[in-house]
């Protein structure tokens, strides 16, 4: 794990996760929270369901060790200048903009770059995201909502 | 995208042919044409006149990427005097008219003018009702009105989520925003206008701002792409968000003190490295 303990308990907010239908989403994140429903919080046990999980700003510690175990690492944030856009180019292609520090990830399908770097994978059921993805669906942004409800969608 | 620049920017004293075939030359695609300003294309132009105007646009290797006109800011749509409310829906209808004629989809209106006499919220609401009428010849002729972002010029429709409440109001597919890139000045971001409006974008105009300088003294707020502090990057990036592959329309001050023509290609030139993302 090459997240620092102190930098991720410098950023960490507290985890928890909401469900839509089978599909369910961690986040930390109030917006994203209000943008995914708020409904009870997900464990990060779900099964095959089609599991969301968003970072960035900061996921607790057995969430990380979670997704570690499951082969996806989750890199130091860095700090994004000026506007910049995520692109996506699974399930949909879609540009979304940043939300001032993104981490890289690693372990899985690249879905989504900033530049050159790996800011989304999905592995199986998991789609782990680098930048949140929430508060642009809480703002309306249409590229993000096509998102979600593509990733929502899915078998 | 293709790249379009205004009749209105031919050099004092230049022919029509001179003019097109400048432009030609100097790399775009197509001109836009602007109603009410130079002497080929008035509102007493017939429809034939304006079928030679189309001819000669062609025969210069051209198109007509829009119509717009130099006439909203004498007769607004919001004025409080009837008759040039009239007037100005007599104006915008001959565009509509004409841009059909001329084979163009889209026209620029400067829609509403708020002054120290002329309240905002009484402009909003007559600009609204006027331009929804409007919709109506504009859909039966197959063109979009453009309302342009004149923002601090015009006094009104400031932000852009003000804009788009406005579009709401309106609620015809056959309105939306002419975005002028450099008119947002220092309130706020054209890449976030392109972002928050999308598909509504019916035109780009295309210039740079100083933000800092302000409208104050002799001196322009407005110059040549990529000398001001327009986020060229963002804004091309936002585009292409937004999958933009319209008319990107060159609306530059006459700046140049020797050799006129010469702002055509340097504008030409900035607006493929734009297009072609090379910044």
């Amino acid at each position: 794990m090459e997240l620092s303990r102190r930098a991720l308990l410098g950023s960490a907010i507290a985890f928890a996760g909401v469900r839509i239908g089978s599909f369910s989403v961690s986040c930390s994140l109030e917006e994203s929270r209000k943008a995914f429903h708020g409904l009870p919080p997900f464990t990060g046990a779900a099964g095959q369901s089609p599991v969301l999980v968003e970072s960035s700003v900061g996921l607790a510690i057995e969430n990380l060790a979670w997704l570690e175990r499951k082969g996806i690492l989750i890199h130091q944030p860095r700090t994004v200048r000026g506007p910049a856009w995520v692109r996506f180019d699974w399930p949909i292609s879609a540009m979304i903009r940043d939300f001032g520090r993104v981490s890289p990830i690693s372990g899985g399908v690249v879905i989504a770059r900033l530049n050159d770097l790996p800011v989304a994978v999905r592995k199986g059921p998991l789609v782990v995201l680098g930048s949140p993805l929430g508060p642009h669906v809480y703002a309306g942004d249409r590229d993000a909502c096509a998102l979600l409800a593509s990733l929502t969608q899915l078998p | 995208m293709k790249k379009a620049i205004g009749d209105n920017l031919i050099p004092k004293g230049w022919t029509l042919e001179n003019g097109l075939a400048l432009i030609h030359k100097a790399g775009f695609d197509g001109v836009e044409l602007w109603l009410g300003d130079k002497p080929w294309f008035q509102m007493s132009a017939t429809d034939a006149e304006v079928r030679n105007l189309r001819r000669k646009v062609e025969d210069a290797g051209l198109v007509v990427s829009n119509v717009s006109n130099t006439l909203d800011w004498e007769i607004p749509i919001s004025s409080r005097d009837p008759t040039i409310r009239e007037k100005a829906k007599q104006h915008i209808k001959r565009q509509i008219e004409t841009a059909q004629i001329l084979g163009a989809d889209a026209i620029l209106v400067v829609a509403g003018l708020v002054t120290e006499e002329t309240a905002y919220n009484e402009v909003y609401r007559r600009t609204v009702d006027n331009i929804r009428d409007l919709s109506e010849p504009a859909s039966k002729a197959n063109v979009r009105i453009g309302c342009e972002n004149c923002c601090s010029e015009q006094r009104f429709l400031i932000s852009p989520r003000e804009f788009e409440t406005f579009l709401n109001d309106v609620n015809s597919p056959w309105v939306g925003l002419h975005l002028d890139v450099g008119n947002i000045h220092d309130t706020g971001f054209p890449e976030q206008w392109i972002e928050i409006h999308g598909p509504r974008i019916t035109r780009i105009h295309v210039k740079d701002v100083h933000r800092k300088r302000g409208r104050c003294g002799d001196q322009s707020v407005y110059t040549n792409l990529f000398l001001g502090d327009n986020n060229w990057v963002a804004i091309r990036t936002a585009l292409e968000k937004i999958r933009y592959d319209g008319w990107i329309i060159a609306e530059m001050e006459s700046v140049y003190r020797y050799a006129q023509d010469q702002q055509f290609f340097d504008t030409s030139a900035a607006m493929s490295r734009f297009i072609e993302g090379r910044m």
